[in-house]
């Protein structure tokens, strides 16, 4: 943590972001309604195709994002899917559903003036993320659906974080332009806390918010230790993928993390060989 | 690399791996256990047994309670149900079975290893770890007891996400509304039973005429029957041509028949097949059969006399109990100490919902073997408790000697079945005539009255119903 950064922790600034991310009273962002119904819709007991493709319609933007990334590159249609209804029988619920959260989150969340390249990099590094989580719950027999929106929405505290530093800079009038380094030293010190917040207040299960709180500590997590780990190590591939990290194929190897998943050699170069198909998928959610 | 000398190297944690260390421990030798997991017990404790009875018995509870009080279960509870809610307590059951499986490998002594293990040479063994360590130790006998894993048939493309083997089945966040069930053996049998009981729609295809074709054909007609009245359906004889996920909402099992199935979720259940093949066997010399499991003789003992294999990597019955069994057989023999003989009755239990159990012979076995044999039967509608309980469809059946006077078998099916078995298994061994069954006093109202309604039918029927064999 450079000096700069410790002083703006400890001081007024720091205090009144760690103030807020601790209040019942913070004001988060919102999922659309769209989206919220859209995943009501997928989890509950009646889904059906035409109400699905419904629900998306009625909301235009999202519904011309479902259809871009469903005619993209990572779901190879045979020929373009010119309907959501279309798309919704091609991808199947569960994908549609995925491709509409991602939609929404990013939109809503994922969007602080000034910093549109910070959070594009952050937003590629989650997607490949939820994709690489979703593998390890596969080799780990565990749920692979919600595996994949833990490792997708495991950083989405951090722009919430940097929206809190944004707003407190500007009450605060510093002249001084927000530098990146203090931008992320400030997402990584709340991050995790907020992303927690954001998925309670989004009703997710307890397991996905404590995988996302956590993934960077899942010592912490408790019960869901395992699904922390799991997100924390899908977030660590993916730093390698991305090449956005110094660590060796080896080094990820030897990680804690990989011991203590018990995954073993096989499984885990079984994973590292997915990464150009991972990285290729996740383009379409960019 | 400096090699750990070990008296025996126990490879695999779960039942028979467990047992075979602990009485080597016990007898004073110095073993080594190494395990793919830290935590103790295998599959069994953490994707098999335990998972799978901590679910069914809520699904039992609500499926009893649904029949004395139905009106309070007016809705089926398939298609958004949490399974995790119906599993609160499965963390503090594993744990505890674990934690008490561990205290006792160390109150023991036993050294343990976390690893892959192989053949080195002929007496050693190497463990690499998840981290990547290697380690090597010398085992003056080995014991094969790694287990099994879910077969995976090749046109079934399991993909643990909408196509589940056992190994993933209980990964799954929410009840499916449908669910289609590949096999009809054991483990399928009971998911499909317990996901049946819960609401789900579940669907058994297999390529046999009948489910479990190794139990009592009466016990299975009362299990289809009761299989049936929970809403689950039964396609016998079909022969499976294509699975795919549509990519919608629905798995779609084609069959050669022509018949199309969908469901939202499928399980495949088609067998399990022996951990033996990264084990480099060759090196020491162990033969295994064309089916993949080591080949032993009554002992455990392989053709490597050093290494002896227990537990499902020498294939059926592959029941827990059997396996603790064998490991502790096993150990004993491997270091010259009597082992007691092989027990002849083995009790078999199945957790379907109802659940069943068998000890000794069948009657076709007891016509076979005697020329003919005498067969009482009690229907729990007829016990006081099988009404209480609400569990009419209920049977338990002896199975006596051509005389009537022996006790050569019991088949029961029902609330209960796979405690009430362990009375017919002492009597078995203790050559118990059916006439103490007649003469004790059981405890009213109890299903173990079942016995004593069942040896009654018997002695009625010695001299008029002896049957001939052929």
């Amino acid at each position: 943590m450079s000096p700069n950064l410790d002083a703006l922790i400890s001081g007024p600034i720091g205090l009144s972001i760690q103030a807020q991310a601790q209040s019942d009273d913070l004001d988060l962002p919102v999922l659309p309604n769209s989206a919220t119904e859209v995943l009501a819709l997928c989890n509950g007991p009646d889904c059906d195709a035409r109400e699905l493709a419904f629900k998306i319609e009625r909301d235009q933007s999202l519904a011309g994002h479902v259809l871009h990334v469903s005619n993209s590159a990572a779901y190879a249609p045979n020929e373009p899917i010119v309907s959501l209804s279309q798309a919704v029988a091609r991808l199947g619920f569960g994908t549609v559903c995925e491709i509409s959260i991602a939609i929404a989150v990013k939109g809503k969340v994922f969007n602080v003036p000034g910093f549109e390249s910070t959070l594009a990099g952050l937003w590629r590094h989650s997607a490949v993320t939820g994709f690489y989580a979703k593998e390890i719950a596969r080799v780990l027999r565990k749920n692979v659906e919600g595996a994949f929106l833990c490792g997708l929405l495991h950083e989405v505290g951090k722009p919430v974080a940097l929206q809190l530093l944004v707003d407190a800079w500007k009450e605060a009038g510093v002249d001084e332009k927000l530098d990146a380094e203090v931008a992320t030293g400030v997402m990584d010190k709340f991050g995790g806390i907020l992303g927690g917040t954001l998925l309670s207040k989004w009703d997710f299960a307890p397991w996905m918010q404590a995988a996302v709180e956590y993934c960077h500590d899942a010592d912490s997590a408790g019960q869901f230790r395992e699904q922390a780990m799991m997100t924390g190590l899908a977030n660590r591939l993916s730093n390698w993928a991305l090449g956005s990290s110094d660590e060796t194929a080896d080094d990820l190897a030897r990680l804690q993390l990989v011991s203590d998943l018990e995954i073993y050699e096989n499984d885990f170069e079984e994973l590292l060989g997915m990464k150009d198909t991972i990285l290729e998928t996740a383009k379409a959610f960019q | 690399m400096s090699t750990e000398k070990f008296d025996l190297i126990v490879i695999g944690g779960g039942p028979a791996g467990h047992k075979a260390a602990i009485q080597a421990a016990k007898v004073g030798k110095r073993v080594l256990l190494t395990d793919l997991q830290q935590a103790v017990g295998g599959e069994c404790v953490h994707r098999g047994t335990i998972p799978s009875k901590t679910l069914r018995e809520t699904a039992l509870s609500l499926w009893s309670t649904s029949k004395l009080a139905p009106k309070l279960f007016e809705s089926s509870m398939a298609g958004g149900v949490k399974v995790e809610s119906l599993m609160r307590n499965l963390d503090s059951v594993r744990d505890a079975h674990a934690r008490f499986m561990s205290a006792q490998l160390e109150r023991n002594g036993i050294t343990r290893w976390r690893g892959r293990a192989k053949f080195h040479s002929e007496h050693e063994i190497s463990v690499r770890g998840p981290e990547l360590s290697d380690r090597v130790a010398y085992g003056e006998r080995i014991l094969i007891a790694t287990g099994s894993r879910p077969r995976r048939p090749d046109n079934i493309p399991v993909d643990h996400e909408h196509i589940l083997d056992s190994d993933s089945i209980l990964s799954l966040i929410y009840l499916p509304s449908s669910l289609t069930v590949i096999g009809s053996g054991v483990i399928a049998c009971e998911f499909a039973t317990v996901f049946a009981a819960l609401g789900v729609d579940v669907t058994i295809i297999d390529k046999y005429e009948r489910p479990l074709a190794f139990m009592d054909p009466e016990l299975i007609d009362c299990f289809l029957e009761s299989f049936k009245s929970m809403g689950g359906t039964f396609l016998p004889k079909r022969e499976i041509e294509k699975v795919a996920w549509d990519g919608l909402s629905a798995v779609e099992t084609t069959l050669e028949s022509g018949e199309v199935i969908r469901s939202e979720k499928m399980f495949v259940a088609q067998g399990r097949i022996a951990c033996v093949n990264d084990l480099n066997l060759e090196v020491a010399g162990v033969e295994v059969s064309n089916r993949g499991t080591v080949v032993v003789d009554k002992f455990c003992q392989s053709s490597a006399p050093h290494v002896y294999a227990a537990g499902d990597a020498i294939g059926p019955p592959a029941l827990a109990a059997a396996s603790m069994e064998q490991g502790r057989r096993a150990a004993l023999h491997a270091f010259d100490l009597p082992a007691p003989e092989e027990s002849s009755t083995l009790p078999i239990g199945i957790y379907t919902i109802p659940e069943m159990a068998s000890v000794g012979m069948s009657e076709e076995q007891a016509i076979a073997e005697h020329g003919s044999a005498v067969v009482g039967r009690s229907k729990f509608e007829e016990l006081a408790r099988g009404q209480i309980c609400g569990d009419v469809g209920g049977m338990l059946k002896l199975v006596a000697d051509p005389s009537g006077k022996q006790l050569l078998g019991a088949h029961i099916v029902g609330h209960g079945a796979t405690e009430l078995i362990h009375v017919a298994q002492m009597a078995i061994q203790a050559g118990t005539t059916i006439d103490v069954f007649v003469d004790s006093i059981f405890n009213f109202p109890t299903m173990a009255e079942g016995y004593r309604v069942a040896a009654i039918k018997i002695v009625q029927a010695r001299p008029a119903q002896i049957r001939r064999a052929g």
